[in-house]
């Protein structure tokens, strides 16, 4: 019985799956159409101009970059360091990391000129990486990507073979495909694997939302993005956008599959003590930044900031900072401190969904007014942009719900043994 | 359009595996000797015996003119606004008017009280890009195109090789290879770069608003297509091919543009740019731009005409 209810999603599927999943493979071929118009018309069809050169897209690609931190960074950190209590939840992040790199990359292609020549990128990746911050991109993305592929992968093993002892027909089938040359004591020797992979993913994670900075922090001329500050800005971000993305779709799954004894109150009030510190170091970024800045910041850098303090960008940048910084932050230290026996894990759901959304928002505040240089032009995004922006959001929620559904995205294995 | 095929078709197998395992060798032992990418490639060049088309372009632009470092100067005080240089390098290069009314050049009506340094990004703030009236009292003219730095922030970022810095000091952009994915517009400090957002209409011939002549397409300048980045060449297939200026300086009324090779004492630009004082815009960035401004002090009078 207990054996059921942690493979439920596997085993039960209930009347409103296949709804879901049209709902958003619909939204996903609209997603389409409006990709093969821009490659029909142009890329003008966009928002953009020759001042606003980067909009919406660039934005969900930094933004679902960093959310991919989390997933494998904070996983490869529970397996170094040995969390057993948060054992069960990890391969939410996993999934959440394989995913959003997907997304995020689709992201990047959507936005080019010509998405048919990205090939060109690997022809001439030799000459180029030494300068291009494009090249790196791509480096960084596909190693991160084969990485924490390679790490699921491994974690998956002894999973699947144990669920193919459960499940009959094409799952049976499926799974030993999956897990070719396996051994009945290879346990001990994965776990040796999945350590060395995880103690190389955090240096690599870094790395990662460094160079993903880069795009931005290393334009010479361009207000508020040059600077050195941009690479622990984005970790911090990454760091605190990820959690709270993780924490949405694990209380997700645990409303739906009843995972109240494995996803543990006590997990989430750990969760969001530590989205509150990191909210906190966030928040202490932004401050510096904006203090420097105002004090004694060049001319383009003040003018930025004031007109996105309290100009045309302040209607979104102080709601940003109040709903989904500062209120999610005092209430996370207030049931993490304060009142340590009362958690409300649906309000936690909440307040990171608020969260998540702030950060998208954050992101757009970097890029956009940057570019605008505050004031000359408003720039809003087109349909066709909504328009794919939704679809690759529901190509995100269409791959978690997909890999829920096939692979066993509790850690049995790890139960087992914790 | 897809012009990589043909460029990777044009490489046999051989050389191109060949290539592949001397890159590996090169790539460690060539950054022993400090050599940057472009000399490590032509030393793999030599070594295999290919001809180097991995580094020429693939657009024909001629060759670079040896030794010659090419710069453009500008007289602010002359200038007088008319924007004849922006309508003829508009015909001379193919840029076209619609969808996007796209200018290599830009000109800015800027106030007596800004001053040259205050300029610190394109297109400045407090100026007027859409007079209709020119020269007037009380404001001065800024114009700028590619500034063709010596060390461009463009070029460095460029993942496809698509935009290059040549022997000859011009920054040059290869059509076939742009993927578009504007890394290059975010880099430069100047705004001096161009997308086209759409496929651009280009009639046979058009007529010149400066003295209505009808003026056929450039054959000698490569047509762009939408999705791909282009800029100012400094008119690379005229002045690599004899012709001592662009087009912009050729048409200027008042002689407020002068160009040449900063590398030969005899031009007017070494000329200038030693006997005068001159002053770049956003020296601060260490890109070195190519594009001096100078002044010997204004040449027209109230109602326009010349002193």
């Amino acid at each position: 019985m207990e054996e059921d209810k942690r493979l439920r999603p596997l085993v039960y599927t209930s009347k409103s799956f296949y709804p879901f999943i049209g709902a958003l493979s619909v939204l996903v071929l609209l997603a389409l159409y409006a990709f093969w118009v821009t490659l029909d018309v142009g890329p003008g069809v966009t928002g953009l101009d020759n001042l606003t050169i980067w909009g919406v897209y660039i934005v969900s690609f930094i933004f679902y970059a960093g959310i991919s931190l989390a997933g494998i960074a904070i996983s490869a950190a529970v397996h170094v360091v040995g969390l057993k209590e948060y054992t069960p939840i990890v391969r939410i992040f996993e999934v959440l990391t394989f995913a959003s790199l997907i997304v995020g990359t689709l992201n990047i292609v959507v936005d080019l000129g010509g998405p048919y020549r990205v090939f060109l990128i690997i022809i001439h990746f030799f000459p180029r990486v030494e300068t291009s911050t494009m090249t790196w991109d791509i480096t960084a993305v596909a190693a991160y990507f084969i990485l924490s592929l390679t790490f699921l992968y491994f974690s998956l093993r002894e999973d699947l073979k144990l669920c193919q002892r459960h499940c009959s027909g094409w799952r049976a089938i499926l799974y030993s495909l999956l897990t070719p040359l396996y051994h009945e004591d290879e346990g001990p020797i994965i776990r040796r694997v999945l350590y060395v992979l995880a103690a190389m993913l955090l240096p690599i994670m870094v790395m990662f939302h460094t160079i993903v900075s880069w795009i931005l922090g290393l334009n010479p001329s361009r207000p508020l993005w040059y600077g050195s500050v941009m690479g622990p800005y984005f970790i911090s971000a990454a760091i605190t956008s990820g959690i709270a993305a993780v924490i949405l779709i694990s209380v997700f799954c645990r409303e739906l599959f009843h995972w109240e004894e494995y996803f543990t109150n006590h997990m989430y009030q750990g969760l969001g003590n530590f989205l509150a510190i990191n909210i906190l170091i966030y928040l202490y970024f932004m401050l510096c930044d904006a203090f420097t800045v105002l004090y004694a910041g060049p001319t383009l850098d003040h003018m930025v900031t004031v007109e996105m303090l309290f100009g045309s960008f302040a209607v979104i940048y102080w709601p940003m900072v109040i709903f989904g910084m500062v209120i999610p932050f005092l209430y996370f230290i207030y049931q993490g401190f304060v009142k340590p026996e009362h958690v409300n894990v649906r309000m936690i759901a909440l307040l990171s969904f608020l969260v998540v959304a702030a950060f998208w928002v954050k992101r757009y505040l970097i890029v956009v007014p940057t570019l605008t240089l505050g004031v000359i032009k408003i720039y809003s995004p087109s349909w066709i942009e909504v328009t794919i922006s939704i679809g690759l959001l529901a190509l995100l929620i269409l791959i978690i719900t997909l890999l829920i559904k096939i692979f066993p995205i509790l850690d049995l294995g790890g139960l087992e043994n914790a | 359009m897809f012009g990589g095929v043909e460029k990777i078709n044009s490489i046999d197998r051989r050389s191109f595996i060949k290539y592949l395992a001397s890159i590996g060798i090169f790539a460690f032992t060539g950054k022993l000797f400090g050599s940057n990418s472009v000399e490590m490639l032509e030393k793999i060049d030599q070594v295999i015996g290919h001809e180097g088309s991995f580094i020429q372009p693939f657009f024909p632009y001629p060759p670079p003119v040896e030794g010659a470092d090419f710069a453009m100067a500008i007289d602010i005080g002359a200038c007088i606004g008319c924007r004849r240089c922006l309508h003829a390098c508009k015909l001379e290069n193919n840029i076209p008017d619609e969808p996007d009314d796209m200018q290599w050049i830009n000109l800015y009506e800027m106030q007596d009280t800004q001053s040259v340094s205050d300029v610190e990004m394109l297109p400045p703030p407090g100026s007027n890009e859409l007079y209709t009236e020119s020269p007037k009292e009380g404001f001065w003219y800024l114009s700028f195109n590619c500034f063709h730095c010596e060390d461009p922030p463009c070029t460095k970022v460029c993942p496809t090789e698509a935009t290059y810095k040549d022997k000859d000091g011009l920054v040059l952009v290869d059509y076939d290879r742009c993927i578009g994915c504007r890394a290059c517009m975010g880099a430069c400090p100047y705004s001096a770069r161009h997308f086209n957002w759409f496929q651009p209409e280009l009639p046979p011939e058009r007529i010149s608003p400066i003295d209505g002549t009808i003026i056929p397409i450039n054959p000698k300048v490569q047509r762009r297509y939408k999705g791909v980045v282009e800029k100012c060449t400094f008119c690379v297939h005229r002045i690599r091919a004899g012709n001592p200026v662009p087009r912009c300086v050729e048409v200027c009324p008042t002689r407020a543009r002068h160009f040449g090779d900063l590398n030969d004492p005899s031009t007017e630009v070494y000329k200038i740019v030693h006997d005068l004082r001159t002053i770049r815009i956003r020296q601060d960035l260490n890109t070195g731009p190519h594009l001096f401004y100078f002044t010997r002090g204004k040449k027209w009078l109230k109602d326009g005409k010349m002193v």
